[in-house]
This record gives C-alpha cells, structure tokens and sequence, in this order.
C-alpha cells in the first residue's frame, strides 16, 4: 500500500509541470502582445513597453516561465491589471463561495444519483426504469447555464420561491447561506447526477448479476442486506472516479454558473476579467482548478484503493 | 502485397473458388455487416430519434434564410419584446429582432461549430493517436501534453483561450479544437494499443506488411467506431461550450445571432420575456439530447458485443 | 444398496423454471423429478445449456422471482415444500439447510470482504452466537477444509489466496452451518487437474464425516464414476436417465448417455481412432423439437420419435430411461 501511495503521489509532478507550462504558453505564446491587448488601442508605444517590462515579457521566454513559476511557488500570481491589488489577494476574497458553491452541487448531484441509480438497477425494465433513464437524459441535455436559466425564470422570477441571484455567507445564518445556494446548486449538480445516475446504475446491475451476490444470497443475506452491504460497495467503486469528475466540472462549472447567479466567486472573478483581458487573474485561477483536478484525482485513485482491496494489496 | 494476399489466400484455403478473392469477399463481408448494423440503429428507437432531431437541426440550418423571412440582424424598435405571434412565431428581442430568425442563424452557428470541432478533432486525435503507438518517445511526449491539457478542465482552457485569441467564431472552433483533441488522441491511442495487439496484426506484420501499411489499413479501421462515437459527443459538447462561451461575452461576438448571445439577452430581460429563454433554450437542449442519443445509437450498433 | 429404505432428503417432483425474456417465456427446465437421500452423493450430467445449473439453482430458488423467473412443481426438503415458502423463510433454508458451492471461486467470493468475514456471515444469519464464537467457529471451518494456518488466512481477502484455496474456502463457508444438502456446481472445473482431485477428495470424505447429502454438478463422467452412487443425466431441460452409478457405465440405456459415455478418452484405448462425438448441437430452447428432444442428434430416430415424447420409464429397480426403444428390449 505505501508503495503504492508513493508512486501515485509522484506521478502528479509531471502532470502539474506540463499543466503549467500550457498555461503559461497559451497566455505568453499566442500571436499578438498581450500588453498592447490588455491597454487598447489608445496606448502610446511608450505605455506598452513599459508595461512589457514590469510583466517581464521583454525577457527570453524559458526565463520567463521560471520567473512566473518562482513567483507562484512564493504565492506571488502578480498584480491584477485592472484593480491595484495582488491576484492573491483576489484570489483570497473570492474562494469561499466556489467551495461552497461546488460541494453543494456534488451534495446534490450525488443524492439524486446514488438513490436513483441503485433503484433503476433494482427495477431494470420497468416503468420506473425508464423514468429515471428519461430523467438522466434530460440531465446530460441541459448545460448548467441552460438550467440555471429555466430555474431562475420559474422558481425565482415566476413563483418567487428562492432568490434570483445574490449571495449569503455561512455567517448571514445557515438558512440563507443554503437558499442563496439551492438554484445554482442544482443547475450545476444536475448534469454531473446524470452522468453519476448512469455509472451507479450500470455497475449496480453489473455487480447485482454477479456470482458473489448469488452466493451471499446462497447464504441466506436478507434481501436488503444483498443491496446494502454486499452489491453497493463494489458498485460504488467505480462511481467514486466520477465523483472526482463532478467535483472538478463543478468548480469549473462555476464561472458560467456563479456569473449568472451574481455569487462573487472565483467563477465570476474570472468572467469579469476576460472583457478586462486580466490575463494574470485568468492564468492563476485556471492553474489553481487544474491543480485541484489533480490532486482530486489523486485523492480518487487513493479512495479507490481503500475501497477495493485488490488495488491495496496488488 | 499481392504477395502476400495470395500467401494468405492460400493459408486460410479460400482457393477453391479462384473468382472471388480475398478483397471481394471482404467487400462482401463488410456489405453484410453494414447491412445489420443499419437494421440494428433502425430497431433502436432512441437513435432514430436522435438522428432525426440532427437531420431536422441541420435542414433548419441550411435553409434558414429560406425558412425565415426576416433578417436576423434587422431591427425594428416599434416591435421590441414583443411575444410569439403570427408575425414573429417565436416575438421579438429587446431591439425588436425577429427571434425565429435569430434562433435559425443561431442553429447554423452551433451546427457548423460542432460539426467542424467534432470532424477535425476527430481526424486531429486519430492522427496523433496512430502515431502516438508507433515510438515510445513519441508516445510519450504527446500523451504527457494531451495529459497535461485534459487536467485543465475544458471549459475552463476554452475561456483563457478565447480571452487571448478574442471573441470570434474562427477562435471559438479553434479554441474548442485544442480543448477537445487530448481526449480524443488518448481515445484513438488506447483503441490503437488494444488493435495492435490482435492476432491479425500480427500476421500481417509477419507477412511482411510495411508499418505505414499496417497502421493506416489494419489499424486504423479498428480505432475508427470509438472515434466516430465520440466525435458525436464532442459535437454535442462544442454546442454547449460555444453557447456558454456567447453567454459569457467570449464567444461569437454580440450582433451576430448565436444561441449562447440569445440567452444572455435574454436573461437580462427574464422579467418580461420568457420566449427568449425558451425558445433558443429548447432548441440548444434538443440538439444536445439528440446528439447523446445518436451517439449512444452509434455505440451500440458498432460495438460487437452489444444486443 | 435399497434405495427406497433410505431417508430422503430432498424430493424434486415435475419442477419446472420458466424465464421472462424479451422473447417471451422460455422453460429452462421441464418436469424434472428426482430425489437426494441421506448421505449419498448423486452426479448431474449433461452438456453446457442443459438445465443442471438451472435445476439446482432452483431448488434454492436464486432467480429473481419478481421479474426473471417462476417455477412450478414441488421441491421437498424433508417434507418441507420449498416452492411454498415465503422469501423470509427460504432465507432460513438457504445456507443453513441447503447450501451452495460455486464454480468460479474468484467471481462467487465478494472481493471487498476477508475470507474470514464472508465465513463468519454466514454463521451470524443463522445461528445466535457471538462475533467471538463466530470466529473461532470460522477458524474451525477452514481447518476442516484443509487450509493451513486458517488463524492468518481468515484475515486475507479472496484474491490473495490461490484457486485450491478459495475453493476449499467457499466449501467452508457452504458448510459453516453443516447444512442438509450440499449443491455442488461444477466445484472443480476452474482449478488444475491435480487441485480438482483434492477438492473432489476434500468433498468425499466431508460427506461421510457430515452425512450429508451431495448434488454433485459435473460435465466430467470420470469424476462421477469415482464419487458418486447414483447419476442423473440431462438433456435440454429433462432428465433422459437416472440410474446407479455401476448400471450407467455398464449399460447405459438413452442413446444421449451412450454417446456421452463413449466420447470419455480411453486410456488404453486405440489411439488412432478418432474420439466419438454426439453430431449436432444443442438446440436453442426457443427451438425445442415437439417430440423426443434428442431425436434431430440420435441414431437411432424412428419418425415416433419426432412426434411422440416419451415419459422416463424405469427399466429395472434403479434406472429409469425416457427413450422409446428403452422398453422394447433391444
């Protein structure tokens, strides 16, 4: 098992490496100065050279990653371009509604998929079968900006249930913080609990078929212990990759989501600086959800091996 | 290779029947397969329903100037949000656009992104995947980039790329081909490792065949099912990605009538006019729904050990 | 060797398994009827698709009776029909009177669980012991079957042990509550040949020292003639011969059973003849022949034979033959 740990622990090193370097390429390799893009057509000559050499984009390229790379491995992202305030210092008000926003959405996503997954595997064939397959492609149907739209105009603006945008920090009361979160939430989870829903049903039906279930039945296993004990730990196995998946598209889900519902996130932070072509703000913020994406991957794969006793001990 | 046609021919005993050669009997073969692969997608009720909805969507496409009478870029201020109506089927946007028209145009936006991105990183991913297991310094090399790339989640690398690029239909195909060929070069490459393992390359390699040979008329063919499955996929998400960057402001740029641009409009007015979210809604999830559904058709019917 | 003096345990009367399928009703099997006596192992034979999995299967009613399948008949243990039970109370006959031992060990233990666990589990539902007592009980089983050093073994999990291994384990677990009745599906077809002989052993001497009963399910006649006493031979869902093990290989009397019987490799035998083989296939069970259901493959066909189907007839005390030329002396 430790060597396990170990092996896959080392082998997000190159994977971080290469992610920054495309990163960094697609931002300072791209046809056309970023200086000039970033101060308009208005700009002196004398204005963009200067700005080149406070960015560094004067210097050979390799040292200019080094240089960046440096500066992020000190926390320094550099300076917002269009704010006088560092990008950690963005970065540092604006986080906390992302993780709220995106654990609650795989909250959602995975209490509407576990239940309804094992019950359409349970029921194969059936009406209630189809009607949750039916609900499932619906889910993969509605991008999360489409979704979020339908439950704004219905729930929000029509029946005036929930608030149309807005954001409560856990510190304005549970109640709110929750109500702020339940549209955006859904919109987000929805298509991940479909995709989720599919995987829990196919591998249920699979490990419901097996020969171990017939044998602990064999046994004499009560029928809901069957499901319960026997079926839904291996079924879950392979969902847990999923749920890696849903964590990270939730996170990235969140620029389109939480600049819709006006939650002042990392999400909408980014949003708002693409029109400012704040490629600084950009740049760390998509590093930092690549970097997550890695590290819950690496958290799947080690969830995988204690879950299942053969990649343990193999 | 004749050669080695006939060394094969004489190896599997079809000599008998000196007329027909191996390459006709192939042809033939394949015909027959063909044959209950079509019988099979037309059994699947939720493919033909899905292929339809892409045959209407493309036809819409095509012919919306046909179809639609007004310019989509014609404003009319005397007729602003105006809802559905004989004149305007589907109303009229904040600037009095007639949004029938508009949702058309947007459908031949979306259509022709997601064909192109679906087509080219189709082609794209294959060519790196093929080539990709033939060295393993190559291999290396590029699944280390396309790892790299697919770590970034997509939406997210479309948006840095549009930023730099600027918001332009060209830059959106181009920035959602980058974004959708890792995956798919990762898909080609282990569909490839697995083809090249078969007994069949095998004998052919004994046979004498010529790696460019073996990798382009044995190989390829094999890799081509999940490719061609998942290139319906990638059309499916370049629709979504291309209307969630137009709603963001970083896709095809505002006049222009993309679905994406629509829902931003409209969710500025959501107060007053629900036919803007509706309309150029239905339709994006429908495109998206019938795309899966052939997709899932496409999958069934090529993969051999599906009923 | 009496049969009828004998106690019975298990009494299968005309028991047939219907499946739902997409293509309607297909009957795995159709009127089987036999009975297992105390302490005696009795063989089924049959090719692949035959219904002996089936069969036994369905003496502990696995299927999903809500959707897959529904059986008819009667099936008596010790007096007791089991088809009348309610699910509640076949738990209580599976594992602790009548238990099951797989094919595939590797497939039929759950990967996710310690030998130990699954052993234990079986113990805890049927019995009201402690955990403690329950694991020194489970200890004890795989000592019985052979494992050495079960105190370390208890605690590993199947795919660190070896095919013999998580055989033997999973006959532990199918004995743990000393059952009536042991099914025995292909025990030994996954393991080497040298491995077979000792689980096959190992399921010998268990059946003298526990006295139970044992179906034994099995393609391989030489493993019946060595273990059992009497044999059932199936074909297509029916029993075509029953008999005691001596009467099946010195006169087999249904041309199935010759034919089964003459394709076993001889080890003194005539090397350069060919192996004989029964021509034909098994016919797919929504293609069931109206007559004779061996008729497309036998020999011997007489157009009666393709309308008529004959009843299985006893032909002296302790063989019975469904064949039309059976009674007539040949």
């Amino acid at each position: 098992m430790r060597n396990f740990i170990v092996k896959r622990v080392l082998s997000i090193i190159p994977v971080l490496i290469i992610v920054s370097v495309v990163i960094f390429s697609v931002v300072h390799l791209t046809p056309g100065d970023p200086a000039a893009s970033i101060l308009g057509d208005e700009a002196t000559a004398e204005d963009i050279a200067a700005l080149r050499e406070r960015m560094g984009l004067d210097k050979p390229v390799v040292e200019q990653y080094f240089v960046w790379m440096g500066n992020i491995l000190h926390g320094d992202f550099g300076m917002s371009v269009a704010g006088n305030e560092t990008v950690a210092n963005l970065l540092k008000s604006h986080w906390e509604p992302t993780i709220s926003l995106a654990l609650f959405s795989t909250v959602i996503a995975l209490g509407i998929a576990i239940p309804l997954g094992i019950l359409a595997a349970r029921n194969k064939g059936t009406a209630i079968d189809s009607g949750i397959s039916a609900l499932s492609l619906m889910g993969i149907s509605f991008p999360s900006f489409l979704l979020g739209l339908f439950l704004m105009m219905v729930f929000a603006v029509k029946l005036k249930l929930l608030p149309v945008s807005g954001y409560k920090t856990l510190s304005d009361g549970f109640v709110p913080h929750i109500r702020s979160l339940v549209l955006p939430g859904i919109a987000l989870g929805f298509m991940h609990s479909a995709l989720l829903m599919r995987m829990t049903k196919a591998s249920m039906l699979e490990v419901l078929n097996s020969d171990y279930v017939k044998m602990a039945k064999a046994k004499g296993v009560k029928e809901f212990l069957l499901v319960a004990k026997h079926a839904f730990r291996n079924a879950l196995i392979p969902v847990i990759t999923t749920v890696g998946q849903s964590i990270v598209g939730a996170l990235a889900g969140a620029a389109v989501v939480e600049s819709m519902f006006a939650i002042p996130g990392m999400g909408q932070l980014m949003v708002n600086s693409i029109g400012r072509r704040d490629y600084y703000v950009i740049q760390a913020i998509v590093l930092i959800i690549a970097c997550i994406n890695v590290l819950v991957n690496l958290l799947v794969d080690l969830l995988y091996g204690i879950a299942d006793p053969r990649v343990r001990l193999s | 290779m004749a050669a080695n046609t006939k060394a094969l021919t004489l190896d599997i005993g079809l000599t008998r029947d000196k007329d027909e050669s191996l390459k006709s009997i192939r042809s033939r073969l394949l015909k027959e397969q063909r044959e209950i692969q079509m019988r099979k997608f037309l059994k699947n009720k939720m493919a033909v329903a899905g292929f339809i909805i892409i045959a209407v969507m493309l036809t819409l496409s095509i012919f919306a100037p046909v179809i639609a009478k007004c310019d989509p870029l014609a404003l009319d201020m005397k007729s602003r949000l105006k809802g559905p109506s004989a004149a305007h089927w589907f109303g009229t946007d904040s600037m009095g656009r007639d949004l029938f028209a508009r949702v058309l145009y947007g459908a031949r936006i979306s259509m022709f992104v997601g064909f192109s991105v679906g087509l080219t990183s189709g082609i794209a991913g294959m060519v790196i995947g093929l080539y990709a297991c033939t060295n393993r310094y190559l291999d290396n090399i590029l699944m280390r980039v396309c790892d790299g790339l697919k770590a970034i989640p997509s939406t997210l690398l479309a948006i840095t790329l549009m930023t730099v690029l600027g918001a332009d239909t060209k830059n959106v195909i181009i920035a959602l081909i980058i974004v959708s060929t890792p995956g798919m070069a990762r898909l080609a490459r282990g569909s490839a490792l697995v083809a090249r393992e078969q007994t069949y390359v095998e004998a052919m390699r004994c046979l004498g065949a010529s790696k460019t040979r073996i990798l382009w008329s044995h190989i390829a063919p094999n890799i081509l099912s999940p490719v061609i499955v998942q290139m319906t996929f990638v059309f499916a998400s370049s629709i979504i990605t291309e209307a969630a960057l137009s709603f963001l402001g970083a896709g095809v740029p505002a006049p222009a009538p993309s679905w994406g641009n629509i829902l931003n409009e409209g969710k500025n007015v959501i107060y007053n006019a629900w036919w803007m979210i509706v309309f150029p809604g239905a339709f994006t999830a429908l495109s998206v729904l019938g795309l899966n559904l052939l997709g899932d058709g496409i999958r069934d019917v090529l993969d051999p050990l599906s009923k | 060797m009496v049969a009828s003096e004998r106690e019975k345990v298990l009494e299968v009367k005309g028991l047939c398994t219907k499946f739902h399928t997409e293509r309607g009703d297909l009957k795995a099997i159709d009127g089987v009827s036999f009975c297992v006596y105390k302490g005696e192992i009795l063989g089924l034979v049959g090719e692949s698709g035959c219904g002996k999995s089936v069969t036994s299967q369905s003496v502990l009613r696995l299927y999903d009776e809500k959707r897959t399948a529904s059986y008819e008949g009667i099936v008596s243990l010790e007096g007791e029909d089991l088809l009348k039970l309610s699910e509640k109370q076949m738990q209580n006959i599976r594992g602790e009177k009548i238990s099951m031992v797989f094919q595939d060990a590797l497939s039929a233990l759950n990967p996710v669980f310690t030998v130990g666990s699954q052993i234990m589990e079986a113990l805890l539902i049927h019995q009201k012991i402690s955990k403690k007592e329950a694991m020194d009980k489970a200890i004890e089983m795989l000592r019985l079957v052979g494992i050495p050093e079960p105190e370390k073994r208890f605690a590993q999990y199947p795919h660190q042990l070896s095919g013999g291994m998580r055989q033997r384990v999973m006959i532990a677990i199918a004995l743990a509550c000393h059952p009536k009745l042991l099914i025995a599906d292909e025990p030994t077809t996954a393991l080497d040949v040298t491995i077979q002989a000792q689980v096959m052993e190992l399921i010998v001497e268990l059946n003298r020292k526990l006295d139970m009963g044992v179906i034994l399910i099995t393609h391989d006649l030489a493993v019946v003639a060595e273990t059992c006493q009497r044999v059932i031979v199936m074909y297509l869902g029916q029993i075509v011969e029953e008999a005691d093990v001596n009467s099946i290989f010195d006169h087999p009397c249904h041309p199935y059973t010759q034919g089964l019987i003459r394709s076993i490799p001889q080890i003194d035998g005539d090397k350069s003849e060919r192996l004989f083989q029964i021509s034909g296939s098994v016919p797919l069970l929504n293609q069931i022949p109206t007559g004779c259901r061996f008729a497309p493959r036998c020999p011997y066909a007489t157009n009666r034979c393709r309308e008529e189907m004959p009843e299985l007839l006893p032909v002296s005390e302790t063989q019975r033959v469904r064949c039309h030329r059976a009674g007539m002396g040949d």
